[in-house]
């Protein structure tokens, strides 16, 4: 959450992209960014994820055996997540994330503060946007808006989490005829829907209590982090966001159920809280709203339902 | 002789790299598009056997991503209806090829065909929709997850093989378990 993750995220970008960043400070981000801004949303899921952290990266450094050994552990533990994860991935098979998500980003982006007529293109996959890259400028320079929204459930089943990656580039074509992609500025927004920890519960078991919330109560879950990340996205370029944000002090610890959160609170109630680090190159915005899901066996509790209905993404939220 | 450092880095940048895609839908790669040859999806081994007389009335392509069959690196997949892939397979198995007198219909709907990557993984899945009569449909679904070695086009097609030989044989075993009684 701190920003030293934001650090690791962009470099990572960097390295493996061949993306530059460059400068961006409050007085280049305008208001709104681009009255018609190039936006491209990449759907680039067919089901739920089960994020699997790779130690292989780390065992590399112990040459050629440690790199084998590493892929080796990533593979078993690839292995038990995709088996846990299945059940919940047949509860959801008739459920449309990219759909949602896609209209939910739709409505966003069209916000005051980011563009009033943007010019949205859809790509179906990863592949679609890198392929169509050349397709889409019609001369040598070209800025976008890229989002690309995610779903995940942790290898360990403690939690779901909704994010909606965005970078703004800048595209230019070199003289040799390929694309060079330089980063402007980045968020990351996502809403964590971490269970309530049942002592003894471990990842079997959590993975049946989502079961057992039902189709409905996944989706209803879902649909909460879709619409909450889109609004951070909104908020974010909102005068009122951009106004806050700039003024935060960092290193601002805050209590919510029972966990320490550090940065700029954006929004809290009983229900949810939005914290927000960084500022204008590199920002994340990360919302922790907790489910309360019995064990298994236990009736099905009602799915918790946020305190206040969520507002619509072009309005600027309420502290 | 192997050049341990090199291979040990590469494969930590492919690691990375995936990851990269993945999570940022970003990268500066050349797309590979395959469009899929379905006689690579054959495994050569059986599906099982029917042991009760079924019909096939239908089978439907309900894939949301249409022909994206996601991809492994640079290899983006593209998967026209894969109707007829499952019905072969289910004929092999014993199906008759329509409704027939004293056999349970049986019309399957394809939700899923598609290659993913978790970490180090190939994550190949087929999911299979089926309904016998007028009964609640049930689900198959096989995701038979394997280590990803160099992402080879040929990989991604002997895993998408083993996702497709899987579903269908679960789909076998499971009507058979829906067999009428005696």
């Amino acid at each position: 959450m701190k920003s030293p993750m934001n650090r690791v995220m962009l470099f990572t970008v960097l390295a493996l992209t061949g993306m530059k960043a460059i400068a961006a400070s409050s007085d280049s981000i305008p208001y709104p960014i681009e009255p018609a801004l190039n936006v491209e949303v990449v759907l680039h899921q067919q089901e739920i994820a089960v994020d699997v952290t790779s130690t292989a990266p780390v065992a590399a450094q112990f040459g050629l055996l440690g790199a084998l050994v590493g892929a080796a552990i990533d593979n078993a533990n690839a292995q038990a997540a995709e088996k846990r994860v299945a059940d919940i991935r047949n509860l959801l098979v008739d459920y449309d994330f990219n759909q949602s998500a896609e209209g939910a980003i739709k409505a966003a982006v069209a916000s005051p503060g980011i563009s009033p007529a943007p010019v949205i293109t859809v790509r179906k996959s990863g592949w679609d946007a890198v392929a169509e890259q050349g397709n889409a400028m019609t001369g040598p320079q070209q800025t976008l808006l890229r989002l690309v929204p995610h779903y995940a459930i942790a290898s360990n089943f403690e939690s779901i989490k909704v994010s909606l990656q965005a970078f703004y580039l800048q595209r230019t074509v070199k003289d040799s005829g390929k694309i060079k992609e330089s980063v402007i500025f980045s968020r990351n927004y996502s809403l964590e829907l971490p269970l309530e920890k049942i002592q003894g519960s471990g990842a079997d078991e959590d993975a049946d209590r989502w079961v057992a919330l039902g189709r409905d109560g996944l989706t209803v879950l879902i649909g909460q982090g879709i619409q909450q990340t889109a609004d951070m996205l909104a908020y974010d370029f909102s005068a009122e966001g951009r106004a806050l944000i700039a003024n935060a002090k960092s290193g601002k610890s805050t209590q919510f159920h029972g966990k320490t959160y550090r940065g700029t609170v954006l929004r809290e109630n009983p229900d949810y809280i939005w914290v927000a680090n960084g500022k204008y190159k590199s920002r994340t915005i990360v919302g922790v709203q907790p489910v309360v899901a019995p064990a298994a066996t236990a009736e099905p509790a009602p799915m918790p339902m946020p305190a206040e209905v969520p507002v619509p993404a072009t309005e600027p939220a309420k502290k | 002789m192997i050049d341990v450092s090199s291979t040990a880095s590469t494969f930590a940048a492919r690691a990375l790299t995936v990851a990269c895609c993945t999570l940022l839908g970003a990268c500066a790669f050349n797309v590979h598009k395959v469009q899929v040859d379905t006689a690579r999806l054959e495994t050569g081994k059986p599906v099982g056997t029917l042991r009760c007389a079924y019909g096939l009335t239908g089978v439907v392509d309900a894939r949301p991503a249409g022909e994206r069959a996601g991809g492994l690196g640079e290899h983006m997949l593209l998967l026209d209806d894969p109707s007829e892939l499952v019905a072969e397979r289910l004929r092999k198995a014993g199906m008759a090829d329509a409704s027939v007198p004293q056999a349970a219909d049986v019309h399957i709907t394809i939700k899923r065909f598609y290659l993913t990557q978790n970490a180090m993984s190939k994550v190949p899945v087929v999911v299979l929709q089926a309904r016998i009569g007028e009964q609640e449909p049930f689900l198959v679904r096989a995701q038979p997850v394997t280590m990803n070695w160099n992402g080879t086009e040929n990989e991604a097609y002997a895993a998408m093989a083993r996702a497709l030989q899987g579903a269908v044989t679960q789909l076998v075993s499971d009507l058979n378990g829906r067999c009428p009684a005696g």
